[in-house]
Formats: structure tokens, C-alpha cells, sequence
């Protein structure tokens, strides 16, 4: 048999590879995504890891969707992973960022806590000051921030899922009172959890 | 299904090897990041089994008739380094070692077996995207670039030219080159097409293209791909160039000329050895099986595997 017919032959072998793994497997990166999502193990893991392991942190669950109380000095925090709120996808996938509000609102501090875009960008991303540039933005007023060059995809992605993030909270916000020793539930109707 | 779908992906990459992926010369049409390295080292195979025949003005197989080319085969060892100098600039340097086989019988009815390897090319090459857009309508990552590559022939001492290592003729590519995913399914498409001009080939006595200005042809490719595991990317497509001038090699019994093509399937696997966020490290292995070709010397199947890799200097 020669090496034409052995092509021919492996050609449609190869197609058909290529279409079964379209159809049958699914996006390996969503599928990781939503195991760490799913994962409160994980999330309690990747707020120690962010905050330091002597960080005063309770975990909740207001509807499903996860948010922690942080106790900083006298101050208290809400801390927010944009990965449980937005599923913007950057150059390869999804960058995961924690992001720190005040009770007013105002972020206060943001560090990507995992990503699936190509490592050195978004170190080069971080080391670059991007993510300085939200610190002390207001509720509701859209982020004016420059790209770092060369890794504008993975930028964006951290500002949209940002935005995303701190829109869906303000919506949670209005059935949470924070200002108590725990939070509480405004409404009856409201499913209000601690992660353990 | 998962196993019968990874089963038949192994069995592929197993059985395959293959033409490179990315224009061979200008890179990857998605490019590469600025302070970015990449270096990339591969084979290519091809065995020759037919040429053109001036009686039949047909192809035909090689050893059909007791005159003129009876086997050739080629081997290329290509190393490629490439640099991002901007975000949407990158240059490279190809240096291409060919290893020469030909068997053929001139015109005297002596019977030349002519075996070289020598450093036959220096390619320089460098690509401009002037459009690199996180979405544009359906189409994301869209990159729309033009690429470019000068290739400086070392090959054309006598023995060389005579075991068929190429036309040692200088060379120019250029024209547009393309990358996008259609939506959000994870399906890509890559390309480009590329007008490809060649000089004039010295007067080497017993040659076949002694003296012939090489026929410029348009090199296109049209591929699909897709990642359906973190470690693993495929994909398939068209690939090949059409002859924009007479090609002086391809003579009918009346003197008149041909125009010469060639038009492949072409099918491409690349493991990733760090996954697919480092995209651009992994083995590829690329197959070109020709379903249409007339030109002086043809493969059934062309053969490629390779190694690439990514410094970051940022």
C-alpha cells in the first residue's frame, strides 16, 4: 500500500477525530472553571491564600452566589471573587480576581487570584499596575483604565468581568444588611447561607 | 463516546505526520507578543513518485519511462527563531538544511544516482497585524495581518541544484494572513495567502530548470482548527499554490508551457506541554495529501513534525 493510500485512508480517520472531540468533549477550560466554582473548599482556600492566612473572613451564599465578610482593623470588607459573577473570557479563558469593597461599595483593593489566560501576560498585567487602576472606584461609574500593550484581551476580560461583578453585587446588596455582627437577610424570600 | 473519541484522536496523531501549519517562513497568523522568543526546530518528508512528462503532458510516475528523474526524495531540517519586537510586529530568521536524493538517467542514457545536504536557504521574514480586535461581528480574537519573507538561496552550486534541493533562486512572499474564532465555539480559523516570486535559475548543464525563470506562484491555506482537551489542538483544511506564470518546467510536445499547481488536504495535530495557556509550546505533527498537482516533481503525501517553544522577556 503506498504512502498516498495510507493518507487517504487516515484522512477521513482524522476528520472524523476532530468532529467526534468537537461534539463529544466538552470545553475543557469552562469545565475546570465551574469545578472551582462549585468547590467551596476551594473558595475558602483561595480567600486565605489572597487575604493572608490571618485574615478575619466568614463566607456566604446569598442565592447562590458567593460573597465574604473581612474584617480588616476596624474596618469591614466585602470580598468578591468575579469568577462566581462573570464568565468573561479573556485570550484563552477566564481570569478569576478578588476584589475587595467597602460598605459603601468602593472597591478598595483587587488582585487576580487564578487565570487561564497565558501566564506571563497577565503577571506582565499585574506587575504593570493595570489592576491599581480601580482601586477607589464608585459604584455605578464605568472604569477608565488603560490597557497594558500586548495583553489588551486579558485586560478587558478584568474589567468586564469587574464590572459585571460589582453591578450583580449592587443587586445583592439591596437584600443584605452588612452592618450587623453577621450579615442578615432583608427579605423572607431571600436564601441567605454560611459556607463552612 | 469520551473514549472512543480519545481513542480515535491517539490513533490519528499516532498514525500521522505532517506540512507545516503555519506559513513555513512567516509564522503562526496568530502571531506572537512583544519581548516574546519563540524558537521552533522541524522536519519535513516528502518523497517524490511522479513527474511531468512533455510525451503524455501529464504527470507520471516516475520511473514510467527510461529518460529524465527515476526517485528523488528531499529531507528539511528548518529552525526558525522569531521575536516579538511590538505587540502586533514580530520578525524571524529560517535557516533550512536539505538532505538531496535524486536517481535519474540524462540524456546520454547513463544511469545518476546524486545524493547532497548542504544549508540550501536563509529566510528573513517579518509580520504586521493591523488589526487585532477581542471581537468583530461573530468572528472573535480576530487578527488580520500582512506577513513578508525574503529567502536568500545558499544552495546553488552545481551538485546541489542537480540533486533536486531546490531552484537556489532568491525569493520573495507576501500578502494577508488571518485568524479568528467563529463565535463561541471554540472553532478557529487560520490562513493566509501569499504571492510568492522567484528569480531566474543559473545554466547548470544536465539540469532540467537550467536557466529558467521559476514560475512565481500564489501559496494559500484555508485551515480550521480546534482544542477539544487543554492538551491537545487539531485541525484541517486546505492548503497548496497555484503557478501565476508558465512554468517552464512543465512543457507540452508542441513547446508550449504550463502552468503548474498544486492543491492539498491538509490535517495537523499539536500537543501543548503546558497546556493551552502556553499555546505556542508543543509538538505538531502536519500531513499534505495532494488531491490535485501538476508540477515538475510531485509527493503523494508531504510530512512534517516539529517543536516549538516561547521565552517570555517581559
Amino acid at each position: 500500500m503506498n504512502t498516498r493510500r495510507i493518507g487517504f485512508l487516515l484522512l477521513p480517520l482524522f476528520l472524523a477525530g476532530i468532529l467526534a472531540a468537537a461534539g463529544g468533549a466538552d470545553n475543557q477550560r469552562r469545565r475546570r472553571h465551574r469545578r472551582s466554582r462549585n468547590d467551596s473548599h476551594k473558595y475558602q482556600r483561595i480567600l486565605r491564600h489572597a487575604l493572608g492566612h490571618h485574615a478575619q473572613c466568614k463566607a456566604y451564599s446569598l442565592d447562590g452566589r458567593r460573597f465574604a465578610v473581612v474584617e480588616q482593623g476596624d474596618e469591614r470588607l466585602v470580598a468578591l471573587l468575579t469568577a462566581d459573577y462573570s464568565d468573561v473570557e479573556g485570550y484563552r479563558g477566564v481570569t478569576n480576581s478578588l476584589v475587595l469593597i467597602d460598605l459603601e461599595g468602593v472597591i478598595r483593593e483587587i488582585k487576580v487570584v487564578e487565570s487561564e489566560d497565558t501566564p506571563p501576560y497577565v503577571r506582565r498585567v499585574v506587575r504593570k499596575g493595570f489592576l491599581d487602576q480601580f482601586k477607589g472606584l464608585k459604584p455605578g461609574v464605568a472604569p477608565e483604565v488603560d490597557a497594558v500593550t500586548g495583553a489588551t484581551m486579558t485586560c478587558d476580560a478584568i474589567r468586564d468581568s469587574l464590572v459585571e461583578t460589582m453591578k450583580t453585587f449592587a443587586d445583592m446588596a439591596q437584600k443584605l444588611d452588612l452592618s450587623g455582627p453577621e450579615p442578615r437577610a432583608k427579605e423572607e424570600s431571600t436564601t441567605l447561607e454560611k459556607i463552612e | 463516546m469520551k473514549r472512543i473519541t480519545v481513542l480515535v484522536m491517539i490513533l490519528a496523531l499516532l498514525s500521522l505526520s505532517f506540512h507545516l501549519s503555519a506559513e513555513d517562513t512567516i509564522g503562526c497568523s496568530k502571531g506572537i507578543g512583544k519581548g516574546v522568543i519563540w524558537p521552533r526546530l522541524n522536519i519535513k518528508v516528502m518523497n517524490f513518485t511522479e513527474k511531468w512528462s512533455r510525451t503524455l503532458e501529464s504527470m507520471v510516475a516516475m520511473d514510467s519511462d527510461d529518460c529524465g528523474l527515476q526517485d528523488a526524495s528531499i529531507r528539511q531540517l528548518d529552525f526558525r527563531l522569531g521575536y516579538g519586537l511590538l505587540h502586533n510586529l514580530n520578525v524571524g530568521v529560517n535557516l533550512k538544511y536539505t538532505w538531496g536524493e535524486a536517481d535519474k538517467i540524462n540524456n546520454a542514457g547513463k544511469f545518476l544516482s546524486l545524493s547532497e545536504k548542504d544549508l540550501t536557504q536563509i529566510w528573513l521574514s517579518g509580520q504586521w497585524f493591523f488589526m487585532d480586535k477581542h471581537a468583530v461581528g461573530p468572528l472573535k480574537h480576530f487578527k488580520l495581518g500582512l506577513g513578508a519573507s525574503y529567502g536568500i538561496p545558499l544552495n546553488d552550486t552545481d551538485e546541489n541544484l542537480l540533486a533536486g534541493m531546490g531552484p537556489g533562486v532568491g525569493q520573495f512572499k507576501l500578502g494577508p494572513m488571518w485568524h479568528f474564532e467563529l463565535g463561541s465555539t471554540g472553532l478557529e480559523l487560520a490562513g493566509h495567502a501569499l504571492y510568492q516570486w522567484k528569480g531566474t535559475a543559473r545554466e547548470v548543464q544536465g539540469w532540467g530548470r537550467s536557466g529558467h525563470n521559476i514560475a512565481d506562484t500564489l501559496n494559500y491555506q484555508f485551515k480550521f482548527e480546534y482544542t477539544p482537551f487543554n492538551f491537545m489542538e487539531c485541525g484541517a483544511g486546505l492548503t497548496g499554490w497555484i503557478g501565476m506564470e508558465d512554468d517552464m518546467s512543465l512543457k507540452n510536445l508542441d513547446g508550449s508551457l504550463n502552468k503548474g499547481y498544486n492543491h492539498s488536504f491538509m490535517v495537523h495535530a499539536e500537543i501543548f506541554f503546558m497546556g493551552d495557556q502556553y499555546e505556542k509550546r508543543k509538538i505538531f505533527f502536519i500531513m499534505n495529501i495532494p488531491y490535485a498537482q501538476r508540477a515538475m516533481k510531485t509527493a503523494p503525501v508531504v510530512w512534517t513534525l516539529g517543536v516549538m517553544w516561547t521565552f517570555y522577556t517581559f
